[in-house]
């Protein structure tokens, strides 16, 4: 890792770096309410979240590369991710998947409810919806992918103080 | 064939480099068709897109990524039985490589007792995985070390009864001899005898490995990843993925050797000979591993105590008539 | 249970203990193979994937995918953005004065809207704003691809929420025997190039049983409105425009009605128990006698007369409550609470899109004809429906309608907008100039203009 933060790299090692981190998305599953749900329609037979190269099965967040909080984030439940956002190693990267952990969405009033997922770590791509469907959640994981793969590899190990940089958007219909 | 004479040390060195090569290809091999295999069988498609033409290139990113992923050690990880332990796991994995015959002259070393050998490394890893679990210093990799190394003295006894029926028939323990006396494959021919051998041995691999429904020691419901808990990057890979993967390319190509008749010819049938025995041994290779990732997806995993009670009360006894009735065949038919 | 014990009498507990042994007994791994069995049947069948980004799911037209907004009809009456539970519906507008429409009138003012924001980030995807809407102003659309890097980026403006209407779906058929609320004999116009809706076949059927081709509008609106609780189950393009409340229509309602046109083939007293349970079991009206007298879900109470009456918007018909012991079929509730054509939709000429859902009813249970005939002959009072059409107002056209769509075209075109949003944008800019709306007022360098 330091090797990459001090030399600049050619750019087909970059190329691969970003190929990589793009196809290898290990998924931290965090549903916490009603959006895990689509969540795990997504990740099921129908929409197949594993065609992406997203694969759900880490069970530690050791070994995770991506984050996804769907669902209301509680502020007792805020503690938690926050912990699991630390313990999963760089590079990670998050969605913040319904209004719920963009930023309340429907307890936007509550005592009890974190404002968002963003409040307390940093986060990736926002999908909307309540709950969003799960192809939305499939095009969340498009667009972080878009993003990866315009990274700079040596740049991402200083943290998340990049700028996000400028990609074209895929337009309404998305795609990859 | 080839006029050319090497020293000892070339040789070494090549077959070093040829077992180095073949054990992390089988494991990206391997893991694409646990991933396309298990897909399928659940009704999905599996990586599509990692590499264009249906994901083929989906274990490669996922080793260049955990490569290059950040290695984090516990702080209170005991640092140097951390490391070692992914080594410890890997090593003797690699080992096993070394005696299964591809071909007739396709081998690392012939040893005169490689069922033994194929045994005794065999349960080495157990020590990486307890290792592994001790050091990271987190109690969750304690108990799926504790597990495993539970799960695999119980599953070595059915795959050690099954090698005894399968050494017994051969009259041999060298895995070359074995494979030139099955005319017909152990699976088959001593009837009944062969095939219940086979499906211990089945049962025993699927627990050693680890995999469902016997993976208790990472169980990810309960006790998160196992002893595998804390590693990250690297040593995930190797300590996991390699190894599992390794693991299960190893004990299809000995699952091939001792009971389908390794590079023989399935049925005993001349013309059939044509077909080299590099691809008799991988088409069954193949088969055993595929037979494992069917298991895979089909079955829920059992409970700890099912699990022991299973070994100990079920396929130890079953193996031990077995040997009886295989000295009985062998000395009265 | 009962039922189960005649049909099956010999199904009793030991059966189920017998098959749970015969489950229990060992299978000596059949069982195992059977489960092996399944997975690999599974191996050879089609899998079920929808390959998002190259295959994409035919989602229903009612899809709450996101909200669009149709500027020209928002009247920045800000409902939407009061009624929004999580207020993430940003409104701005400003005045305009106008200039009168004929010498000496009065000069007119008009809000324009300046700005129209809905915050997805925030947005629970409730349809409230879409439902109360009373201009028809916001529709839902498909669209749900619209992840962002950035939570800043998740408030579109009305440019963008303008670009969406284009994905707006027509309204989906009616059902198999469903009618138009209040106009059985024609299909609502359709309008903004909506798919024609098919045309049930009940509706000549039961036309011919009421006898009356001509039943719609005003006249017949007693019938109906009354007991439907406050139009909750209808589309929002069969809302009545300034409807009748139900309760005042109750106390001024013309007498006869309610039950009567179920006379033909119900006996009374039948006629009666059907009428009770209704209003007992179905009462989720809005007033509060209804629920008072009624009480929640007692099936056997006796209703008053009252409840009745104001739920079937007739004077009470029968002075004497009887218990209701039987169920009624939803037929005869259909009867009972929206026997009468619903009330025109009002908007005429200019209604969006087609009626979504519509009262069932089969045709022999019409209302009876004479009643409906005697009621167009003299309406009741206060049945009066307004049949204003919303709209923005309307001036002289400023410019040449067909040269603003064409210059808007070729500009979102040029500006590399895709076709489909750029001959969106270019029909919103020839409508308002068709309706002299100054376009993208104060900003005039926006796009649009
Ligand atoms: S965003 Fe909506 S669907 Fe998702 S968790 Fe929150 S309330 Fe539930
Ligand atoms: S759908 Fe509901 S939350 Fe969203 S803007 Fe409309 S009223 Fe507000
Ligand atoms: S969208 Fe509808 S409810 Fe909202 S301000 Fe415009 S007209 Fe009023």
């Amino acid at each position: 890792m330091a090797v990459i933060e001090k030399v600049k790299l050619p750019g087909p090692a970059s190329w691969l770096l970003n190929w990589s981190r793009k196809y290898s998305l290990w998924m931290m599953q965090f549903g916490l309410a009603c959006c895990g749900i689509e969540m795990g329609a997504a990740i099921a037979s129908k929409f197949d979240i594993i065609r992406f190269g997203v694969i759900p099965f880490p069970a530690s967040p050791r070994q995770a590369d991506l984050l996804v909080v769907a669902g209301t984030v509680t502020d007792k439940m805020a503690a938690p991710i926050k912990r699991v956002y630390d313990q999963m190693p760089e590079p990670k990267y998050v969605i913040s998947m319904g209004s719920c952990a963009n930023c309340g969405g429907p307890y936007w009033d509550s005592y009890a409810v974190t404002k968002g997922v963003d409040q307390i770590i940093p986060v990736d791509v926002y999908v909307p919806g309540c709950p969003p469907r799960p192809e939305a959640l499939l095009q969340g994981v498009i667009r972080l992918q878009q993003k990866i793969s315009g990274e700079n590899p040596s740049e991402k190990w200083l943290g998340h103080t990049t700028p996000i940089p400028v990609i074209p958007e895929p337009g309404l219909a998305g795609g990859v | 064939m080839f006029d050319i004479t090497l020293a000892t040390w070339q040789i070494l060195v090549i077959k070093i480099i040829v077992i180095l090569t073949v054990v992390p290809v089988g494991a990206l091999v391997g893991g694409y068709a646990e991933h396309k295999v298990m897909a399928h069988l659940q009704h999905r498609l599996g990586p599509m897109y990692p590499g264009g033409f249906h994901g083929w290139a989906t274990t490669l990113a996922d080793g260049i990524k955990f490569l290059y992923k950040e290695d984090i050690i516990p702080a209170a990880a005991d640092r140097k039985v951390f490391s070692l332990a992914p080594a410890a796991i890997m090593v003797p994995i690699i080992m096993t490589y070394l005696v299964i015959p591809i071909d007739r002259a396709l081998i690392v070393e012939d040893l005169d007792v490689g069922i033994f050998y194929l045994l005794a490394v065999g349960s080495l890893s157990t020590i990486g995985l307890l290792m592994a679990g001790w050091s990271s210093a987190n109690k969750y990799a304690l108990i799926g070390a504790l597990r495993s190394a539970a799960q695999l003295i119980a599953y070595e006894l059915p795959i050690v009864l099954a090698a005894v029926v399968v050494a017994m028939l051969a009259g041999s323990l060298s895995l070359i001899d074995i494979v030139e006396t099955q005319n017909w494959p152990f699976a088959i021919w001593p009837p009944g005898i062969g095939f219940i051998a086979f499906l211990l041995f089945t049962v025993g691999a699927v627990a050693e490995m680890t995999r469902v429904p016997f993976d208790m020691p990472v169980a990810e419901s309960e006790i998160i990843t196992g002893p595998f808990t804390e590693y990250s990057g690297m040593r995930y890979i190797f300590a996991h993925m390699f190894a599992e993967m390794g693991h299960m390319v190893a004990f299809g190509g000995i699952g091939a050797t001792l009971f389908l008749g390794g590079y023989q010819p399935i049925v005993p049938i001349p013309f059939l000979d044509f077909i080299p025995g590099v691809i008799w041994f991988s088409a069954k290779t193949m088969f055993m591993i595929f037979l494992f990732l069917w298991i895979r997806p089909t079955f829920p995993r059992v409970r700890e105590d099912q699990l022991q009670k299973f070994a100990w009360k079920f396929l130890i006894p079953v193996g031990l008539a077995l040997v009886l009735v295989t000295g009985a065949w062998v000395l009265y038919v | 249970m009962a039922v189960d014990e005649h049909r099956a009498p010999r199904t009793t507990e030991s059966d189920d203990a017998r098959r749970l042994v015969k489950a229990r007994r060992p299978g000596f791994g059949i069982g195992l193979l059977k489960g092996m069995a399944v997975t690999l049947k599974h191996l050879f069948k089609h899998n079920t994937v929808i390959q998002y980004p190259d295959e994409k799911q035919d989602l229903s037209s009612r899809t709450r995918g996101v909200i669009a907004l149709k500027e020209e009809n928002c009247t920045v009456c800000m409902l939407c953005a009061r009624e929004c539970p999580d207020w993430c519906i940003y409104i701005d507008s400003h005045k305009e004065t106008l200039a009168p429409k004929r010498e000496g009138g009065r000069p007119r003012k008009r809000n324009i809207l300046d700005r129209f924001a809905i915050d997805y980030a925030l947005c629970m995807y409730c349809g409230i704003c879409v439902e109360v809407c009373p201009y028809d102003a916001l529709f839902w659309s498909r669209e749900f691809e619209y992840a962002e890097y950035d939570i800043r980026e998740l408030t579109h403006e009305k440019e963008k929420l303008s670009d969406w209407m284009a994905s707006v779906l027509p309204p989906p058929a009616l059902e198999e025997g469903a009618e138009y609320p209040g106009s059985p004999t024609r299909a609502p116009e359709v309008a903004d190039g909506a798919a024609a809706p098919v045309k049930p076949v009940q509706a000549e059927a039961s036309d011919a049983a009421a006898g009356t081709p001509e039943r719609r509008g005003a006249q017949a609106a007693p019938l109906g409105t009354g007991g439907r609780p406050a139009d909750a189950g209808a589309p929002k393009e069969a809302k009545p425009d300034v409807g009748p409340v139900p309760g005042r229509q109750a106390e001024a309602a013309p007498a006869p009605e309610g039950a009567e046109p179920a006379a033909a083939e119900a006996p009374p007293v039948q006629e009666e128990e059907q009428q009770a349970a209704p209003s007992q079991e179905q009462a989720p009206g809005p007033e509060p006698t209804a629920e008072d007298h009624a009480g929640p879900g007692g099936r056997t109470e006796t209703a008053s007369p009252e409840v009745l009456g104001i739920q079937m918007g007739a004077e009470p018909a029968s002075p004497s409550p009887r218990e209701s012991t039987e169920t009624p079929s939803p037929e005869v509730l259909g009867i009972q609470m929206g026997g009468g054509p619903a009330p025109s939709p009002g908007a005429g000429e200019d209604a969006v899109g087609a009626p979504e859902e519509a009262e069932t009813r089969t045709p022999q249970e019409g209302p009876d004809p004479e009643e409906v005939a005697r009621l167009q002959e003299t309406p009741g009072p206060n049945v009066e429906v307004p049949n204003e059409e919303p709209k923005p107002t309307a001036l002289d056209p400023t410019e040449d309608p067909k040269e603003v769509y064409e210059a808007v075209l070729s500009d979102q075109l040029a500006k590399g907008s895709s076709p489909e949003v750029a001959e969106a944008r270019a029909k919103v800019a020839r409508v308002k100039a068709e309706r002299g709306i100054a376009r993208n007022p104060g900003v005039a360098t926006k796009e649009d203009s």
